[in-house]
């Protein structure tokens, strides 16, 4: 059903001068779930988020969301969280606030405000001052103060302790949109194998794998055990 | 969404230079305080201090001004721009006239600070000094003050429209040393682009003056657009002036060129780090 899907690709292939970095790809992945996207380290994830939140354009292929083709209708409904911190570092809390409220008006500000308060964030103090924990929180609850139609969250466990992970694992899982779509990528397969209802998996810039929880679950195995064996065999072959 | 976009630029642009205008402000309190006190060597030393701070002001604030559009268009701050839902043209433009804004201020402070030193050292008031001019009977034989006052209204127009210019091309030149394979010689990449463009404007606007010299000829009448040598003589002949067009104009559609350039590149070739 068309209707029913929110990331549309077709023969995607992008490279960075000679090193292909996503060879021919198609997929379509559905509204409403919350996927997975799983590889190794240079598998092509964070490529595949900047071309779906608009950020790369030199690119091979059809990228459709929500059935139109990235650009202001997309980043409209799109939040997206890279893994880098994407604030100037004189920012703080409520300037950041603020600058998301001017421009995307599914923004929230008094969830923001919430937010602040939650995670016990000065809200007049710079983001350089913060620690990187802080940094992503204060990131972290701007995208979540969105009512966005796909989230498109890049690594946002990659920096941070086991103890926070939990932490922000349930901050995202309790605050995104309800009938809006949750990309996330990480290779730490095993802290969110139950918070996903469907994976991707890529490799060498391929797609491995492109299923549902349930299946992989009816074959009698978990997330990780796929992982280890497709991406290891993924790993041999080359 | 332009408002928004150039309201938040004008204020990255603020937060970058404003150590400097406290610098200046506080050089101003002592020439100030010096004034007051009637004290030469302070006077003298505030005087220096103060016509450094403003040539500081206008490098220190081209520079930042460059840091600060690289960094927020093509560095990690570049994630956040270029996922707001706005057209790469107003992200263009706001980057532009935020750069032209504060550059253009620059200047002004400076000649301002220079207008001020003169008379703050030589004790002449400005009133004084202008009315000496305007009425001194060699130059009225010259130039009519009607004349003065409108060449003096065009190189103003000129100026504007000239930094309005360079910012542009500095700002091609940002983003072309962000492009594949331009962006192999990283920051001084930058610094080499936007002076080869504006160097490169400079003389495409030279060569169509050759192909067309238009002018502005000033008389104390009237303003009239003149093209060929033998109404130039009539204008010097009333006792007028003229103004080169040609050339400025050039640059102002090669810089609209470098506008959709830069929409161009940033929307095919650009690939955030």
């Amino acid at each position: 059903m068309a209707n029913d899907v929110i990331i549309k690709v077709r023969n995607l292939s992008k490279s960075y001068g000679k090193n292909l970095v996503l060879d021919d790809i198609s997929f379509d992945l559905e509204k409403g779930k919350i996927i997975g996207l799983l590889g190794p380290n240079g598998s092509g994830k964070t490529t595949l988020i900047k071309i779906l939140s608009g950020l790369i354009h030199d690119y091979d292929g059809i990228v459709r969301i929500d059935d139109n083709p990235t650009g202001i209708h997309t980043k409209a409904m799109t939040a997206y969280l890279p893994e880098k911190t994407y604030l100037a570092d004189w920012f703080r809390p409520i300037d950041a606030i603020n600058y998301f409220n001017d421009f995307f008006s599914d923004f929230d500000k008094a969830k923001a405000l919430e937010f602040v308060k939650r995670f016990k964030l000065n809200p007049k103090q710079p983001i350089k001052s913060m620690s990187k924990g802080m940094q992503e929180k204060v990131q972290l609850l701007l995208i979540m103060s969105r009512s966005a139609k796909l989230y498109l969250l890049d690594e946002p466990l990659g920096g941070v302790d086991p103890a926070a992970r939990a932490t922000i694992l349930d901050i995202i899982m309790k605050n995104y949109a309800e009938n809006s779509t949750l990309l996330l990528s990480t290779h730490m397969v095993n802290d969110l194998e139950g918070s996903f209802n469907h994976v991707l998996m890529l490799g060498h810039g391929k797609v491995l794998v492109n299923t549902s929880i349930e299946k992989i679950h009816s074959m009698g195995k978990s997330v990780e055990e796929v992982f280890k064996e497709v991406i290891g065999n993924a790993w041999e072959t080359d | 969404m332009l408002g928004k976009l150039i309201k938040n630029d004008l204020k990255f642009g603020a937060h970058s230079v404003s150590l400097v205008y406290l610098s200046a402000l506080i050089a101003s309190a002592v020439m100030g305080i010096s004034l007051l006190a009637d004290l030469e060597r302070v006077k003298y030393f505030s005087s220096i201090a103060f016509i450094i701070c403003a040539f500081a002001i206008v490098i220190v604030t081209i520079i930042t001004i460059i840091q600060s559009v690289s960094r927020t268009m093509y560095g990690n701050q570049g994630y956040l721009t270029h996922t707001l839902p706005v057209k790469t043209g107003a992200l263009v433009f706001s980057k532009w006239f935020s750069a032209f804004f504060w550059v253009f201020l620059s200047l002004l402070f400076l000649y301002a600070s220079i207008v001020f030193m003169y008379f703050y050292i030589s004790g002449e008031s400005a009133f004084q000094m202008i009315k000496s001019i305007l009425l001194s009977d060699e130059l009225s034989m010259l130039i009519n003050e009607k004349v003065l006052r409108d060449v003096a209204i065009i190189e103003a127009v000129r100026l504007v429209i000239m930094v309005g210019v360079i910012s542009m091309y500095v700002i091609f030149g940002i983003t072309l040393s962000n492009v594949r394979p331009f962006s192999a010689l990283g920051n001084i990449g930058t610094v080499i682009y936007s002076f080869i463009t504006i160097v490169g404007g400079h003389y495409l606007g030279k060569g169509a003056a050759k192909l067309a010299d238009l002018n502005i000829g000033v008389t104390p009448d009237s303003l009239k657009l003149i093209a060929t040598e033998a109404a130039k003589d009539a204008i010097l002949y009333e006792n007028g002036a003229i103004r080169p067009l040609t050339a400025t104009f050039t640059e102002i559609v090669f810089a609209i060129i470098l506008y959709f350039a830069v929409i161009l590149l940033i929307e095919r070739k650009i690939n955030l780090k």
